[in-house]
């Protein structure tokens, strides 16, 4: 019988990540008024785009399905404010006024909040600064990630996440000479749970899954 | 005192009072009748809420639950009835309406596309949020799948027959019952009845794992690691229990994934994982890279040991579970990761990390015992719900339920003798309680130590101990002491009058 530790035992603690990177450590070399009047009209840029592209564009606005409101700000002053309408599903922008956000990313100073979000692995740097509390998080960490979505439609810095070509061997649609000794039955595509089979309809309605979609409020995954 | 030479003294595991309160727990909701059909619904016990929005369906809970059956195993291989009538509870439901209710009933394109919490649609792709539908939308019935009633027999729906193939095989391994031939019905579209065995089901996965380089898909179309590594256990147990060889198509798709599924950094640093990958839309959902890799690694690691150790230790540096120079950070709401992070951790032998996790665990998560006498055992996690949160406690209770290493034995090494040795058998349960049962086949002892939530010294209970070679021939010891209170009642076997109180049973065979 196996005993525990018989497969090599994971030696996780022998190499901690470091905790500053020499990207961030780059940024830090600005002077403090330089980076803040640089992430000023970095988190600027974005204030004035986004509004008016929620407008006209149809990628942001049916990714808009909330009222909240998100900020990024920095201990050393620097803030800025976006505010959702779910039913309008229009983004506006604004200095950090009275009240508090629903969700906010906070930085330590504009150097590591340039350094952070002007990287191709923003997300990653969040986690790892959240990880080594050198940032904070306030609300859900989903709606984050969400919100730098919502910039790369305005500014992508970096690749997207995945393989760089297609992968091969993809099965796209049916094939029964791969079905085997099983048949597979398949039936002619439908748009909709039957409507006569009102015992599943009341059965569906208690999932969580429509009932999110119908907007009800759901915990973040 | 016996005066008799006993087995050697070498520890051995026993159930502890947690994993004796979980096993308490898991027989009342198993045991507990409730309506899974279209007619009905299943008690609110049944975790439909875990993890949203892929797994909140309730067969997750049935599927999780059934982890720790194997693995309490370890500390009675002689008594396993209780686990059997559990297996055999989950399985009925598993095959239900209910348990293919996303399956059955989300047909279709998913109307809520656009409808979806931010939180919710950082599940989709990044380019495609708004636009697609979300993992655990099944969307039975779109083109070019077309409606498949049969949960089974499906292109998609993999994480339903995968789990279902592995509940099977926990409860084979189990019961020892070469179960693999029966029939039973599952319910499809409509309520209509598709007949299916275990053994076709095992075959029916490995053929598609042959025939499918990418992995078979879940929804329409999405293509999991988690999934597909959930088959291939489900098919290392089946290989395992019955000298098959369902499993051999795994080790291809793993190295495919490894391909195609991860990236790596010039640094050796996971780059990206993927949580799914869309082979229609050619897109890879990437949540958050230690989250997309962690969340399986329990079902790669008996299959794929280097593989899953490299991504564990990748997934807690990235997450600084194993930083002690940090305290742990909880990323997200859902403690899934954490949970199991720890189960990993310990499986593995990564004491630092398990410490560390575990004493997250014991001042966040809220363990305790419930009920009428205390007897049942659950982690709350501050939910301020009736009952313990299903899917995180079937996952967290194997870190409770046995040694370390416990959980990969189950699949690398099947108690296989177990099934022909001497076997307790018709124990008052839940009233009485086993917390170790096992034979030592040099010696010929069978060692029993009961536990009961609320001692009853005055009265008796009676168990049966079968499968011995000679029954006339056993001597009986109740703590220690010489015990004559037991008759032979068959070709093969004892029956055993014991007090409902904490005991010690010794059968000599």
């Amino acid at each position: 019988m196996s005993s525990p530790g018989s497969r090599r035992a994971p030696s996780a603690t022998s190499s901690p990540r470091q905790d500053v990177t020499a990207w961030e450590r780059a940024w830090g070399l600005l002077p403090r008024s330089w980076a803040a009047s640089l992430l000023r009209l970095v988190l600027g840029l974005f204030g004035v785009v986004l509004p008016p592209a929620s407008r006209w564009d149809p990628v942001l606005r049916r990714q808009i399905t909330r009222s909240l409101v998100v900020d990024i700000t920095t201990d050393d002053g620097v803030a800025r404010r976006w505010s959702f309408d779910g039913p309008g599903r229009r983004a506006r922008s604004t200095t950090v006024t009275a009240g508090a956000p629903d969700h906010a990313l906070r930085f330590a100073t504009s150097g590591q909040a340039l350094a952070t979000l002007l990287s191709t692995r923003t997300v990653d740097r969040v986690v790892a600064g959240v990880v080594t509390q050198r940032m904070r998080i306030e609300g859900s960490a989903f709606v984050v990630i969400w919100f730098h979505g919502l910039t790369r439609r305005i500014v992508r810095i970096g690749r997207r996440r995945g393989p760089r070509v297609r992968p091969p061997g993809a099965y796209l649609s049916p094939d029964p000479s791969l079905d085997g000794d099983e048949t597979i039955t398949r039936e002619p595509a439908v748009t909709v749970l039957d409507p006569t089979w009102t015992d599943a309809w009341r059965a569906r309605a208690r999932l969580w899954m429509p009932r999110g979609g119908a907007g009800e409020p759901m915990p973040e995954p | 005192m016996s005066t008799r030479p006993g087995p050697q003294a070498v520890p051995q595991p026993e159930l502890s009072d947690r994993a004796l309160g979980w096993l308490r727990f898991a027989w009342d909701k198993a045991t507990t009748p409730d309506d899974w059909s279209d007619q009905g619904e299943p008690h609110p016990w049944w975790d439909r809420y875990g993890s949203p929005p892929m797994c909140v369906f309730p067969r997750f809970d049935l599927s999780e639950m059934a982890y720790t059956l194997p693995m309490l195993m370890e500390s009675t291989p002689a008594w396993r009835e209780a686990y059997t009538r559990i297996a055999d509870e989950l399985i009925w439901r598993f095959v239900s309406f209910w348990g293919g209710i996303d399956w059955n009933t989300l047909i279709g394109p998913d109307p809520n596309v656009d409808r979806y919490s931010p939180e919710w649609l950082c599940c989709a792709p990044e380019p495609l949020r708004g636009a697609y539908p979300l993992p655990g939308w099944t969307g039975n019935g779109v083109e070019p799948w077309g409606l498949q009633p049969d949960p089974v027999g499906a292109d998609g729906n993999l994480f339903y027959r995968a789990w279902l193939n592995l509940t099977l095989g926990i409860r084979r391994y189990v019961a020892g019952e070469a179960t693999e031939h029966d029939t039973f019905q599952v319910t499809g579209y409509r309520n209509r009845q598709f007949p299916w065995t275990h053994d076709r089901v095992a075959r029916h996965l490995s053929n598609q794992l042959a025939t499918r380089p990418q992995g078979p898909h879940c929804e329409n179309t999405k293509i999991w690691p988690t999934c597909v590594t959930a088959a291939g256990l489900g098919l290392q147990l089946y290989d395992s229990l019955r000298g098959t060889d369902l499993h051999a198509p795994f080790p291809a798709w793993a190295e495919y994934a490894r391909t195609h599924y991860m990236g790596l950094k010039p640094d050796g640093d996971l780059d990206w994982f993927a949580f799914y990958y869309d082979p229609v839309e050619d897109k890879v959902a990437t949540l958050h890279e230690p989250y997309n890799a962690l969340i399986f690694l329990h079902v790669l690691l008996p299959q794929e040991p280097a593989w899953a150790t490299q991504l564990y230790e990748l997934c807690t540096r990235a997450i600084g579970f194993s930083d002690r120079r940090h305290p742990v950070v909880h990323l997200a709401k859902d403690p899934r990761m954490i949970v199991t992070a720890l189960v990993l951790a310990r499986e593995l032998g990564d004491t630092t990390t398990e410490a560390r996790l575990r004493d997250e665990v014991e001042e966040h998560f809220q363990p305790r015992f419930f009920g009428e006498h205390d007897d049942r055992f659950g982690y709350w996690f501050g939910l301020d719900e009736p009952w313990p949160r299903g899917q995180l406690n079937a996952i967290l209770a194997m870190a409770d339920a046995a040694p370390p290493g416990a959980w990969s034995r189950v699949f690398d090494q099947p108690q296989t003798d177990v099934h022909a040795e001497p076997t307790l058998r018709d124990v008052d349960f839940p009233r009485v309680a086993i917390r170790q049962a096992r034979n030592d086949m040099t010696a010929r002892t069978l060692d029993v130590v009961t536990a009961v939530s609320r001692p009853e010294p005055q009265a008796t209970t009676a168990v049966t101990v079968d499968r011995l070679p000679a029954p006339s021939l056993a001597t009986v010891e109740l703590d220690d002491r010489p015990h004559t209170a037991w008759r032979v009642t068959g070709s093969d076997a004892i029956e055993v009058d014991l007090p409902v109180d904490h005991c010690r049973l010794r059968v000599w065979f």
